[in-house]
């Protein structure tokens, strides 16, 4: 007995809006990286479940791809994030209005 | 024909030695982490660019990917994860041109930075990238392109590190960057769902499938998926829905980045964008599966996005804002290649393609300028640019040839692509965007000529001293301008060839 | 005065607003969605982890034996692709994170106290006397002294 599909996919969509949600209302640049981690994850979720109810890895073997490059892309996140701080000296991505938006 | 009989895997060549010329850089730098040996950095990634683009020549001259008696047919490598057919070295030549013109000019852009060796690796790894986006043939390949594109891309924005507008440029791009990104991966996801496939040719054999019948109701997952799958376009090309990065990241960018960004980058979005609706997504069967016809969406988004770009540009003071809101206009028009494959007809999708490469010298061109006028450090309105063409006259020539060419004023590259996508509009029966296109390429005229007329009538506001003449921007506008003509009388074979390539996608 | 989470209804409801909707419109989507109630799943199989090692590497011969899963997609052009991906990624990073003093880099993984410490020159070898003693901290060991002795220009301070 497993579970159906549906509930799989609702959880990751729950997920993804929580993300979005987050993305939307936070000032502080690391929050906004943790959201889009959500909404990334979401998509994992998504992938494996799939990759099961279809009966075929593929799902699951991007998913691996899928995390190796959230990684990477966090990386250079902090990295921009670092950069960010030692100019405003702060990391709230609304006080950097040198130009407008 | 051929005079020697090369391996399949030889078809990738001008991407390997992007890669190869990205990795020699990167492990130059590691050995000698302190050089500012521009000369050998620059001229090393001009070699690696200019070959990968002379060997994609060849290839597309020699028929590599071309179906018929003198081709080779289209060459899938690695069980069809790449693909490499016309389109794909079509949009290699036009990464390349973009990354050789861009790597010259840096040059002299970039004199005196502290990260020589590795803003060479950067670029040449984000041309890799984007070269790769071009022949990547399933959903994985082209995310984790998408990714190689990109993240060397966020760095690249952000390298003046100590100007604050290049760094707050860099941030609004990588968190817009990693925003499409989770919902393109989303989409993927979807697409995955519904039809248990990441390969291009897979998805689509599969819809064939579910539409036949067997199978549940997938069209709302579909849907959805495809919708998101938009978004990570749009981001990638500047258009709509994920625009607003645009104006902020050429702005506060370095103009060479900002020149790569808005032309190389914005092929590669598209490239990927024809190749996925193309391949994947059959207009007839996913119509039938969704209820609804995924080129009215382009439709929408091709109108919205130049409109939007249009109006905005013609309001700004800022020259390389103006640029900016141009080039979301030009992503407009290309989307005009999507918006009418419904017709089925080639003409469109290859208006696109020439649209794209002559915008490639075009665009690049101008934005160079924008980083000679940085260099010199005459300022950034359009005042300020008054009267240049006294201290230089070439590099102004240069310029108005570029901005006519923008508007599409006719003896120029761009009156015929733009001829080409009215036309073909046109015959797709797409009323409303031909006279879209009309009507915002009649506005573009009004703000490419105020900056001309800036340079060549307008007496300067401040007397300036003479000008240096920087040799790797000089070359590097030179070389755009002229392209910018000389394609003109050779617009034959490169009309005929992007609708080759265009006919052996569509069919 | 109630230290309990609040909800805050002031600029982030229409946000919230959003996120709900567009969460309730999914939904609807999934729920219409005719998923067979039957998941496929890997009934039969050896090994799965064997299998995605199988997948990532193009290795079909092995893909496609007894008890293994069909219509799995090969990834060996994936796995190369990231691998330079994840380069870039690298120097991308290294390149935001390094610092810059008097207009010359200063290796990463230097700490403020001593890796601004060196004579100022460009030369490479500098660099790497300045990396050694910051990762050597405090304690003066003889490899700080030997670091100093082989590089001359150390000395000046």
């Amino acid at each position: 007995m497993t579970v159906p599909i549906e509930y799989y996919v609702l959880l990751s969509m729950a997920l993804f809006c929580i993300g979005l949600f987050g993305i939307l209302t936070r000032r502080n640049a690391l929050m906004f990286l943790m959201s889009v981690e959500l909404m990334l994850n979401a998509a994992n979720i998504n992938l494996i479940a799939f990759a099961f109810y279809h009966g075929n890895l593929t799902g699951q073997v991007f998913a691996l791809f899928t995390m190796a490059l959230a990684a990477a892309e966090v990386a250079v996140g902090l990295g921009i994030i670092l950069v960010l701080y030692r100019n405003f000296r702060d990391v709230d991505v609304t006080v950097p209005t040198t130009m407008r938006w | 024909m051929a005079f020697v009989e090369l391996p399949e895997w030889a078809a990738l060549a001008p991407v390997l030695i992007l890669a190869g010329t990205a990795l020699a850089l990167f492990v130059f730098d590691s050995v000698n982490p302190h050089s500012t040996n521009r000369a050998v950095l620059a001229g090393t990634s001009a070699v690696g660019s200019l070959a990968a683009l002379g060997v994609a020549v060849w290839f597309t001259a020699a028929g590599v990917g071309a179906p018929g008696m003198d081709g080779f047919g289209v060459i899938e490598l690695f069980d069809g994860q790449i693909v490499v057919d016309q389109m794909a070295l079509f949009f290699i030549i036009v990464v390349t041109v973009v990354t050789a013109l861009v790597v010259v000019a840096s040059y002299d852009y970039m004199e005196g930075h502290a990260y020589q060796a590795e803003y060479y690796s950067l670029v040449m790894l984000a041309a890799t990238g984007m070269a790769t986006m071009a022949t990547a043939n399933s959903l994985v390949t082209i995310f984790i392109a998408l990714e190689l594109a990109s993240l060397p891309s966020y760095a690249l924005v952000a390298i003046l590190k100590d100007n604050r507008g290049s760094v707050e440029a860099g941030l609004k791009y990588f968190l817009l960057g990693a925003l499409s990104s989770a919902i393109f991966v989303y989409g993927i996801s979807l697409v995955y769902g519904a039809t248990g496939f990441l390969q291009l040719d897979a998805i689509a054999a599969e819809l064939e499938a579910l539409a036949a019948g067997d199978g549940g109701d997938f069209g709302g997952l579909l849907g959805l998926g495809i919708l998101m799958l938009i978004g990570g376009f749009a981001f990638k090309t500047a258009s709509v829905p994920f625009h607003f990065w645009a104006p902020e990241a050429y702005e506060g960018a370095p103009a060479p980045i900002s020149a790569f960004l808005s032309s190389a980058s914005k092929a590669a979005g598209f490239v990927i964008a024809f190749r996925v609706f193309t391949t994947a997504f059959p207009v007839d069967v996913t119509g039938q599966l969704i209820g609804v016809d995924w080129t009215l969406a382009f439709v929408i988004l091709a109108v919205v996005t130049m409109t939007v770009g249009n109006f905005a540009a013609a309001t700004q003071e800022n020259v390389k804002r103006m640029l900016a809101y141009s080039s979301i206009g030009h992503a407009g028009y290309v989307l005009i290649g999507l918006a009418g494959l419904g017709a089925g007809s080639e003409l469109v999708m290859g208006a696109a393609m020439m649209h794209l490469l002559v915008y490639g010298f075009m665009n690049t061109g101008a934005f160079l300028f924008v980083g000679l006028a940085e260099h010199w450090g005459v300022g950034r309105t359009f005042e300020d640019y008054n009267g240049l063409s006294r201290q230089a006259p070439i590099a102004c020539a240069a310029l108005a040839v570029f901005m006519f060419s923008l508007a599409g004023v006719p003896p120029f590259g761009g009156f015929w692509s733009k001829y080409f996508l009215f036309t073909g509009a046109l015959e797709a029966g797409l009323l409303v965007v031909a006279v879209a296109l009309v009507v915002n390429s009649a506005l573009s005229l009004y703000y490419y000529a105020r900056l001309v007329k800036a340079v060549w009538i307008e007496d300067p506001i401040v007397e300036r001293d003479g000008l240096t003449q920087p040799t790797g921007l000089y070359a590097a506008i030179v070389v755009a301008a002229v392209m910018t003509v000389v394609l003109l009388p050779g617009f034959g074979p490169i009309a005929d060839a992007a609708l080759e390539a265009a006919a052996v996608v569509i069919a | 005065m109630t230290t309990g989470p609040k909800l805050r209804l002031d600029s982030s409801l229409a946000p919230g607003v959003l996120a709900v909707a567009l969460f309730v419109i999914m939904a609807t989507i999934v729920l219409n969605t005719g998923f067979s109630p039957e998941m496929e799943g890997f009934e039969g199989v050896d090994s799965i982890t064997a299998e995605i090692g199988y997948a990532m590497f193009d290795l079909e011969a092995l893909q496609s034996t007894e008890g293994s899963i069909p219509d799995t997609e090969a990834f060996l052009a994936a796995f190369l692709l990231i691998a330079v991906a994840l380069d870039a990624a690298l120097d991308a990073s290294l390149v935001l994170a390094k610092r810059e003093e008097e207009g010359e880099p200063v290796a990463a993984l230097a700490s403020r106290g001593t890796g601004s410490d060196g004579a100022g020159s460009a030369a490479s070898g500098v660099a790497g006397s300045d990396r050694s003693a910051a990762t050597d901290g405090g304690h003066e060991g003889s490899t700080v002294d030997a670091d100093r002795a082989d590089d001359p220009g150390g000395e000046s301070r």
